[in-house]
């Protein structure tokens, strides 16, 4: 039997009318913009505006009174004090932080897979809440009961006793070495990962070469860890900046403000002294400070970069 | 200049994982000398204790008359080029070039007088205040063989070298790595998978599989008369055909082997040492066999497929009974060859060579 099939006529195609070029990477983009719009441009933009307010927070709008706030701002004492501790703050992050998470990082690195339980102790901190960890340190720090005087008292060392947090010359170096404890696995991780992306035969050839392993770690290893450390730097400044929560926790920044750092002054003048019009005041100043710092972190790293 | 001795070298990473499983071999001075072989037969890793960067297990090596087990790498006499060519990203071409020798404490002039020479034999002084990433393929190859040379070792070491290379890149790079050697006379040792550079660049060739040498030769010697089946089929492309067959016996100084189907084929071989009627395995280069013309006796064949690259035919064809598919290099001309085309086979007495059970190629008679 012969059979033939009809084919069913050709269908137009369909068309949809042409977007604009535009239109679809607009839309991609859109779900991000109205994020950062909803979460950082309004609240920022606010912040600038209650900014030029005198208002309590409570009960109708404040007062408008321009630049007021700011004029003062430049002439309080505690602001530059507190940006001078969170100054410290960034230094020691640089100066403490970094150093000791190379070392930790190198040190695992080297040690390969038998360090796998080193690294989640060292880990650990991290992933405890700073609150929590704040707690525990005030405990540690604690004058009478805390394990660092007891242990300095069993060693004969009372002299080195002190009221650690209580005492303004020690409360924020003593607050400074518990951030640092809490933020070196951080950059150790960040680290591990950049000399795990290290050729191996780069080591080989040095080796070769006639390079020590100590030649070999600061000649061949550090500057190509060079853009690790650019944004472990960036973050630690930009982090120290910012710092509030451990800081609150331990000592709120007292004693006589000695540990004051700009978001614990910032939270203090807004829901200790309900003046939200001039704590808005300190909040963009920090912004600014922020943003300024890093973008001149950034550029004077870029153009270290281009050097090497 | 020096030569590099290995006396029953062994590497083991654990007591059940032997990769290198004693390698006894003289390498002379000023030889160019290819470790060639599949990838994880431990070519590379034989290298590699050779340069002090893998522990030798058990054995010796020797470096010119020196033990060198336990020397450290730098201090060998040796340089190595390594496969990704292991350029320090963030130094210059010159001082990449200048590293060890800077790191050795040689003076100034000296160190810009090795690096200018170095470059000018490579061509690359053009290259010298250029990092790394602002070079191609090829030139960052030079470079890396300039790393080497710079300090004037007693051996060089190169670890598939042009494996990263585009094709035409690799050619040059071999004709330049041959000049290279014919103008420093250092000893050299390379390592490649690719079979054309082993052939092409080497003095002599090493033949590696699971980590035992198969057979030291000159390129020609151990194309023309490879020791067993895994060599005869490693080296050449297309690679040798390969037939199972059964031995019939010796006739007039020729071994006389079965293919399926009762075709006889003779070989000028000494199977003497065989005894009829053992399995065997016939082994003929795709470019020894011919198609018969008229009035000749050859083996009837289907081509199955056919490949012309102007200069020369690859014909694939299917004799009735034998599984495997020939290959059958034919010259440029046979333009009418197609698909389908019943053709006859000759095998030449003279290129066949013939295999025992164990896989151990008898001895060509002429």
């Amino acid at each position: 039997m012969h059979m033939t099939l009809n084919r069913p006529a050709a269908l137009p195609l369909l068309r949809w009318p042409r977007s604009p070029a535009w239109l679809v990477p607009a839309l991609f983009l859109a779900p991000a913009v109205l994020m950062l719009a909803v979460f950082l441009l309004y609240p920022l933009l606010s912040s600038f505006q209650l900014s030029l307010l005198d208002w309590n927070g409570l009960g109708e709008q404040g007062r408008f009174i321009g630049l007021g706030n700011w004029l003062h701002l430049l002439h309080d004492p505690l602001f530059w004090r507190a940006l001078g501790n969170n100054a410290w703050l960034a230094l020691f992050s640089i100066v403490i932080q970094l150093p000791l998470a190379l070392a930790l990082a190198v040190l695992l690195d080297k040690a390969g897979e038998r360090s796998r339980w080193l690294k989640i102790i060292y880990f650990l901190p991290l992933l405890m809440s700073s609150v929590a960890l704040g707690v525990l340190a005030k405990n540690l720090y604690d004058p009478n009961f805390g394990p660092i005087n007891l242990l300095l008292q069993q060693l004969h060392l009372d002299g080195l006793a002190h009221d650690w947090l209580g005492d303004p010359a020690y409360a924020l170096g003593a607050v400074i070495a518990v951030v640092c404890w809490q933020n070196v696995p951080f950059y150790m991780v960040l680290f591990l990962a950049g000399l795990a992306s290290f050729p191996e035969d780069l080591s080989e050839a040095a080796t070769l070469d006639g390079a020590s392993e100590w030649t070999i770690f600061w000649r061949i290893k550090l500057p190509h860890l060079r853009g690790t450390v650019r944004t472990a730097v960036l973050l630690a400044i930009i982090g120290s900046l910012r710092y509030f929560d451990l800081v609150f926790v331990m000592t709120g920044g007292g004693p006589e403000h000695a540990s004051e750092l700009m978001a614990t002054y910032m939270y203090r003048t807004v829901f200790s002294g309900f003046q939200l019009g001039y704590g808005s005041t300190i909040a963009s100043a920090m912004f600014l400070v922020v943003t300024l710092i890093a973008a001149l972190a950034l550029r004077l790293s870029r153009r270290f970069q281009t050097e090497v | 200049m020096a030569s590099v001795t290995l006396k029953g070298i062994k590497k083991s990473y654990t007591k059940d994982v032997t990769v290198i499983k004693g390698v006894d071999l003289q390498i002379k001075d000023g030889e160019f000398v290819v470790f060639v072989g599949p990838s994880g037969c431990g070519k590379s890793t034989l290298l590699r204790m050779i340069a002090g960067l893998e522990d030798i297990t058990e054995g010796e090596l020797m470096i010119g008359d020196a033990l060198a087990n336990d020397v450290h790498a730098s201090k060998r006499g040796i340089a190595m080029v390594f496969q990704s060519y292991a350029l320090y990203p963030h130094m210059s071409v010159y001082d990449n070039m200048a590293f060890s020798l800077k790191l050795a404490g040689a003076d100034k002039a000296e160190i810009d007088k090795r690096v200018q020479r170095a470059a000018e034999i490579l061509q690359i002084t053009h290259l010298l205040e250029r990092k790394p990433k602002a070079l191609s393929g090829g030139q960052r190859q030079r470079v890396a063989i300039g790393r080497a040379i710079v300090r004037e070792p007693q051996v060089f070491l190169f670890d598939e070298p042009l494996s990263n290379l585009d094709a035409s890149l690799r050619l040059n790079m071999r004709v330049e790595l041959s000049k290279l050697h014919a103008d420093l006379k250092t000893t050299m040792i390379y390592v490649t998978h690719d079979q054309v550079e082993a052939m092409t660049l080497a003095d002599r060739i090493v033949v590696f599989n699971a980590g035992v040498v198969q057979q030291v030769g000159s390129p020609l010697e151990m194309y023309e008369n490879p020791a067993n089946l895994f060599v005869a089929g490693f080296l050449g492309s297309p690679k040798m055909n390969l037939l199972e067959a059964q031995l019939v016996g010796v006739e007039n100084g020729l071994a006389v082997v079965r293919l399926p189907k009762g075709i006889t084929v003779r070989a000028a071989v000494d199977a003497s040492r065989a005894t009829a009627g053992s399995k065997v395995t016939l082994g003929v280069r795709p470019e020894h066999i011919q198609l018969a013309t008229e009035g000749d006796v050859g083996i009837p064949a289907r081509v199955d497929l056919v490949e012309h690259l102007g200069d020369i035919v690859l014909a694939y064809v299917e004799i009735p009974g034998v599984n495997d598919i020939l290959a059958v290099k034919l010259p440029g001309h046979y333009t009418n060859l197609k698909r389908g085309d019943a053709v006859r086979l000759v095998f030449p007495e003279t290129s066949a060579l013939v295999f025992d059970e164990a896989g151990l190629a008898f001895k060509r008679t002429v």
